[in-house]
């Protein structure tokens, strides 16, 4: 009788993606991996030795008193107590951040969008605007900031200059209160549209040109076009320069307030990740100053979490 | 005085804060000359801007990468010696015979910490008034210039210099500040701008008025008195009436009160020596010096000092210290002066011709002299204590020409600061 039923011992199945190591695969892994390390290893080094070393050191110091000049002194999580609960500044710099950031958000975001329609249309005179609206992004922050410290000049001022032409009486801009903020944040803006535009510019480039034509043929006009073939063909790209311009908006408004205000007029233009410099270089806290740095990087965490769970809902890949 | 002999080739490192490229020069030049009689040394000059110093220091700080020689002032003095950053130079002071004790007292205790010298004072600085002549002549003022307060201790008052200002302030209408419809919304030309929030300007006008900053052993302030106020008073109503350059103003000329005078804006300016080779350069109008105005007691001007120290780190102190000799010697204070931007901190140079004899503008040099008579330094409080003060100072300056606050709350404010840090370094 055959034993039709007896299974023969047979060699376990292998899988394709895993195949037998022979000494020579094993030395020719070796090699790659050398060749990685040597390209991807001073970037890896430096990473390590200017990011991420100094992040984990920042976090440590944010439990001690510490005034660089003095030992520093270990004092639990009284840095966190004293942002929520004791620094009286706190409330009006969390308020200025958020104003500043959630008033030039949507500008920053839908403003290049239209300006990048307009600069795809291939139109005559299309390469003189694109020079025109990318200056700003080729002119560093610091001069920029310069610049406008001199346009918002009350006394001679060219802003100044030209609303007195409709009659409106000289402003100090940058040192009136309930001024100073909205001047900043079109200084922001003028910084910031030109690279948002570079990505929208990218993003319509890659839209296919026979849908416009099949919306033509079905009738669409140009809000149409946009709002049906346009929109949804650079949502990707618009959740990117969201999270993007939020996150500089956040963390990189330093240089124009330093340079522009100061944090002033009684800190009306004082915003956390000022705050933050003030405390670490001029009082000399850096406990109290990376505690607020860790705060500030959970708040973007949070914000990015939060559109990264939202894009489902508007984002159309 | 005898020179040190160093063997082997040596570099000096020294680091500058005076990153003008005339200063550089200057530090160039010395360190040029210097390497011309001592062929086997030589020094590498570096300059960091003085703006971010605190930053590059606490950087040097932690890396315990300090050159040989570093810029200090009475501010660092204390915390560097703690620190084992500078090194006591008596002993190298006494080894080659440096007349040590030649600089004035005040300039010299500045860097006394312990018994020790913690810094070698590089020029005397005081603040005096600086004026435009050409704007003086048109307004019809003859500014006090040949003023001498050791000949009229009571006269050249602050109401005095305040009737000056007055006079020179300009509208856009060509009304003067003592004139009937002068607007002080539209100002031409101020009368005079003041760095209201620095403490040259603050202290000295407490003291003038007859109060005192801070108790003589350190422990509490006494700001908050009639004195204070009235000097509160006179830093900002000046501003308030339009008198006196606004904050905004001169924050858009790189905080720097002494660019709105360079830029023809501003009559008179309250200022240091080594404001007057950029003057020399910029200001089409010829200029001069005078001397602080009194107040109700008595006449007090800013006064300080920076000057270099060895530091602690130095690998050829001796080499280090040769440099230090000859920078502080008369060929090396005479390159120094030449720019304009220094007056010397040591007594036998006071009236040395090779900076007395510069020609003008400004023309009357012995002022910055004879001012270090009725000149204070800045309190003792700790270095890293300033900037909270300061900011303190600032915002009630502020509040009060915002119109925010009285001058009484502002004060009582600053003093309730002044006091908690006093209070947190016992």
């Amino acid at each position: 009788m055959s034993s039709t039923f007896v299974t023969p011992i047979s060699e376990p199945a292998r899988s394709p993606s895993r195949p037998v190591a022979t000494p020579k695969a094993k030395r020719r892994f070796r090699r790659e991996w050398l060749w990685a390390l040597f390209f991807l290893g001073p970037n890896l080094l430096l990473f390590l030795t200017f990011t991420f070393f100094p992040i984990l050191f920042g976090f440590g110091v944010s439990f001690f008193r510490w005034t660089i000049i003095e030992p520093p002194v270990f004092i639990g999580i009284d840095n966190y107590q004293q942002f929520f609960f004791a620094d009286r500044l706190t409330g009006k710099v969390v308020t200025n951040s958020l104003v500043y950031t959630l008033s030039a958000l949507p500008v920053s975001v839908l403003l290049p969008l239209g300006i990048a329609v307009m600069l795809n249309q291939g139109i005559k005179g299309t390469a003189f605007f694109r020079s025109i609206y990318f200056l700003p992004l080729v002119t560093s922050s610091v001069a920029a900031a310069t610049i406008f410290k001199w346009l918002y000049a009350k006394q001679a001022g060219p802003l100044n200059q030209l609303v007195g032409i409709f009659g409106v009486p000289r402003q100090d801009w940058l040192f009136d209160e309930k001024l100073v903020l909205p001047a900043l944040i079109i200084t922001a803006i003028w910084h910031g549209v030109p690279r948002n535009i570079i990505f929208y510019l990218a993003a319509l480039q890659s839209v296919d040109r026979t849908l416009y034509e099949a919306a033509k043929i079905d009738g669409a006009n140009t809000w149409q076009q946009f709002r049906y073939v346009t929109w949804p063909l650079v949502t990707p790209t618009t959740f990117f320069v969201l999270i993007i311009t939020t996150i500089g908006l956040l963390t990189g408004a330093f240089d124009m307030i330093s340079v522009m205000t100061q944090g002033g007029p009684l800190d009306a233009s004082n915003v956390l990740v000022f705050n933050i410099w003030r405390t670490a270089f001029v009082n000399f806290q850096m406990g109290y100053a990376s505690a607020m740095a860790y705060i500030l990087f959970l708040v973007v965490l949070v914000f990015t979490i939060v559109q990264w769970r939202l894009q489902k809902r508007w984002v159309h890949y | 005085m005898t020179t040190p002999v160093i063997s082997g080739n040596y570099e000096v490192t020294f680091l500058t804060t005076q990153t003008s490229p005339a200063d550089v020069a200057i530090y160039e030049q010395l360190a040029s000359r210097f390497h011309e009689l001592n062929p086997n040394l030589t020094v590498k000059v570096t300059a960091e801007s003085n703006q971010n110093i605190d930053q590059k220091l606490l950087t040097y700080l932690t890396a315990g990468t300090l050159p040989d020689i570093v810029h200090t002032s009475d501010n660092f003095a204390k915390p560097y010696k703690e620190n084992n950053i500078t090194q006591d130079m008596i002993p190298f002071a006494e080894k080659y015979g440096f007349p040590w004790q030649d600089f004035d007292p005040t300039f010299l205790n500045l860097g006394i910490v312990d018994g020790q010298l913690h810094m070698l004072p590089k020029q005397g600085d005081v603040i005096i008034p600086y004026i435009n002549l050409r704007m003086a002549k048109e307004a019809g003022v003859t500014p006090p210039l040949e003023f001498d307060p050791l000949k009229d201790p009571n006269g050249w008052t602050w109401d005095e210099f305040e009737k000056l200002y007055k006079r020179l302030t300009v509208d856009q209408n060509g009304k003067r500040g003592d004139e009937a419809g002068f607007d002080k919304e539209n100002v031409a030309v101020y009368g005079a701008s003041v760095a209201v929030d620095q403490w040259y300007i603050y202290v000295p006008l407490v003291l003038g008025e007859g109060g005192q900053f801070v108790s003589d052993d350190l422990s509490k302030s006494l700001l908050n008195s009639p004195a204070g106020i009235a000097a509160f008073k006179k830093l900002t109503q000046p501003m308030v009436d339009g008198y006196w350059a606004p904050l905004t103003l001169i924050q858009t000329m790189n905080n720097q009160s002494g660019n709105v005078f360079a830029a023809g804006q501003a009559a008179i300016s309250l200022l240091q020596r080594l404001w007057c080779s950029t003057l020399r350069s910029t200001l089409t109008d010829d200029f001069d010096v005078m001397h602080f105005p009194k107040g109700p007691a008595k006449r007090v001007a800013g006064m300080g000092t920076f000057g270099f120290a060895l530091s602690a780190k130095a690998k050829n102190p001796d080499a280090a210290w040769a440099f230090l000799q000859f920078m502080y010697g008369e060929e090396g204070m005479k390159i120094i002066t030449s720019s304009y931007a220094s007056v010397p901190a040591m007594k036998r140079f006071y009236d040395s011709p090779f900076w007395r004899d510069l020609p003008g503008p400004p023309y009357h040099n012995a002022v910055f002299v004879d001012a270090f008579s009725y000149g204070t330094t800045p309190p003792r409080i700790p270095f890293y204590s300033t900037g909270p003060f300061r900011q303190a100072v600032t915002d009630g300056i502020v509040a009060v020409v915002l119109g925010k606050s009285s001058v009484e709350e502002v004060v009582a404010n600053v003093d309730g600061e002044l006091n908690k840090i006093l209070q947190a370094r016992r």
